[in-house]
């Protein structure tokens, strides 16, 4: 079993991926760039400390300004496709990236980059988070939250009614390169060492599962997500080995019986338990849907 | 470069190909006329390679029952998992656009748990078809030398795709699978037991990767968990290359990826071989985004 200490770091690590993922499906488009962008973060944070004798915050903060100047490269296809082509794209990049990395001896070949200095803590994972939760939070609110909602709703009607879709997921491209630097850069400071295997297939589809699970429509949902499926993964003896079959099955149930996630269903519970109220019919709808009846 | 390599690895590029499309199919049926693009496929492939193996292994049957096993296992297999993970997706009835999302993320979800299962049933090992039901010869035409098993493999691939391409267009079946994909309601009111035919749809898919499965380890002597998920992501370059729904399309396409991807190794590193899909893909979506082969068969009953 892994200690508590790890679970925890790691829920904060995946949730800060997870909200990226989310503030995408909230759009409506599946963006599965994410964890390719982490594992740009964490080999760049890799080869800048243990081959540049940079200062992780230094790294950081460099990967953060290159990844929000050039993350809208990796959806530019968005600009001619939409829907599930769109996740195609981007799952070819995570893949693509696998590949690439484990093909250059620079950056270790398959086995990776090894002792990188440790110097994620806690403080680093929960401010990096509670950053990450509060950029998602102003984009989710007001006009622009209406915005990106509408988008996921329906992309068309939002674009006749003045939402420039693609200019959105441009931004949403951006975002989830920078947050998925920052996740990226945590886990090499956390783990001490990236390979290709640790940003592949398995972690898409644990970030994915996190999101759906927890609630897709709020960055709340995306946390509570990546906590829950990182404990469950990792926190229990007698799963141990049964990890992808529970996530699986957490990912099914959800999508068959709560589609909204667990935020939904607290929701959907709260609404049940507070007392019906009848609001009286205004006497003017009365009066105004006669007149239109005998038109 | 010498001209005798450049033939040989033509054909096999074709071998892998002609495999690799074969499995395509059942994918691009399923995304075609069902609206779900089922990752889960290529884990329903590796199940049945290893339903395979275990009967292979486990009774004295022959080769062919072996292949009959292992289709049943794939068909049933994507039948069962449309049960858990798509049917209960149906019933929301959500529109196109969030059907088709929700449908890739429940395939994501079902490919999870077929992949925990395939671990845990292989311990990470490689496992084999026995030996005592085929041999291998060597076989040489005009320089250029493939085994049976690999012309075993191209004809099966070949055949199979031109008779799913023919039953679709010309029998009672598959009109209405055709009509499904153009109009489901309309398909119902006219009399077609929808769910009924959705099932044989995802029989059909399930099964079409049954056979490729037994095709794929005969012809490369290991089955392991990943089996299926290797060549996952050919597949999806054969479809976009192709464009959803197209069947001999999808072949073709196969027979293209598989031929550049043979008769480049002999030019560029490995790695580099392995980035031909990634490539291909996003240089048609940036191009072409319906596929080399015209508009998605759906759009046109």
């Amino acid at each position: 079993m892994t200690s508590w200490y790890t679970v925890e770091m790691l829920a904060g690590i995946y949730g800060i991926a997870a909200i990226a993922m989310q503030l995408g499906m909230m759009a409506g488009t599946l963006s599965l760039a994410v964890v390719g962008w982490m594992a740009v973060g964490g080999y760049f944070e890799g080869v800048a400390i243990t081959k540049w004798g940079w200062s992780p915050l230094l790294a950081l903060v460099v990967a953060m300004t290159a990844a929000a100047l050039l993350g809208h490269l990796v959806v530019l296809p968005a600009k001619r496709v939409q829907g599930l082509y769109y996740s195609i794209i981007t799952l070819t990049f995570v893949l693509a990236l696998q590949v690439v990395f484990g093909s250059i001896s620079y950056l270790g070949g398959e086995d990776g980059i090894y002792s990188i200095a440790l110097f994620s803590n806690g403080w680093w994972v929960i401010l990096g988070l509670a950053a990450t939760a509060a950029a998602a939070a102003w984009l989710s609110t007001g006009q622009r939250g209406r915005a990106l909602r509408a988008a996921g709703q329906d992309p068309l009607a939002a674009g006749s009614l003045g939402v420039n879709v693609i200019r959105q997921q441009m931004l949403l491209g951006r975002v989830a390169a920078v947050f998925g630097i920052v996740a990226g850069t945590l886990y090499a400071g956390f783990i001490g060492y990236v390979s290709p295997g640790d940003f592949g297939f398995t972690l898409v589809v644990s970030v994915l599962v996190m999101v759906v699970v927890g609630g897709r429509r709020s960055w709340l949902g995306a946390i509570i997500g990546a906590a829950l499926i990182t404990v469950i993964s990792n926190g229990f003896n007698f799963l141990v080995g049964w990890a992808l079959v529970v996530q699986g099955a957490f990912l099914l149930a959800t999508m068959a019986v709560f589609p909204e996630g667990i935020i939904g269903l607290v929701t959907w519970v709260v609404g049940r338990l507070q007392p019906r109220v009848r609001v009286p019919t205004p006497v003017s709808s009365y009066v105004s849907s006669h007149r239109s009846g005998h038109v | 470069m010498n001209g005798t390599l450049v033939a040989q690895q033509v054909v096999n590029g074709i071998v892998t190909g002609s495999v690799e499309a074969l499995f395509a199919l059942g994918l691009t049926i399923s995304w075609g006329v069902l609206k779900i693009l089922n990752l889960a496929q290529a884990q329903i492939f590796t199940m049945a390679a290893l339903a395979a193996v275990y009967v292979g292994d486990h009774t004295g049957l022959p080769l062919w029952a072996v292949v009959i096993a292992a289709v049943l296992a794939g068909g049933l297999l994507a039948v069962a998992g449309d049960a858990v993970a798509f049917w209960p997706l149906r019933r929301q009835r959500l529109d196109t656009h969030a059907m088709e999302l929700n449908s890739l993320i429940t395939s994501f979800g079902l490919a999870l748990i077929l992949t925990g299962i395939a671990e845990k049933v292989t311990d990470s090992n490689i496992v084999r078809l026995p030996q005592r039901l085929y041999s291998v010869h060597l076989l040489h035409v005009g320089g250029v030398s493939l085994t049976n098993v690999q012309l075993t493999v191209v004809v099966a691939s070949v055949v199979l795709s031109v008779a799913v391409w023919w039953a679709i267009g010309h029998t009672r079946a598959g009109t209405a699978i055709r009509a499904l994909a153009y109009l489901p309601e309309m398909t119902q009111m006219a009399g077609v037991n929808v769910s009924r035919l959705t099932r044989g749809a995802f029989f059909l898919c399930g099964a079409l990767a049954g056979c490729a499965a037994v095709l794929l380890s005969m012809l490369l002597n290991a089955v392991d968990a990943t089996f299926g998920t290797d060549i996952l992501l050919q597949a999806i370059a054969i479809i976009v290359i192709a464009g959803s729904g197209r069947i001999l399309g999808a072949l073709a396409a196969g027979l293209l990826l598989g031929i550049v991807e043979d008769v480049g190794s002999l030019y560029w590193p490995a790695n580099i071989g392995n980035l031909v899909p990634f490539v291909l893909i996003a240089v048609v979506l940036l191009i072409r985004p319906t596929g080399l082969f015209g508009q998605p068969v759906t759009s046109r009953a």
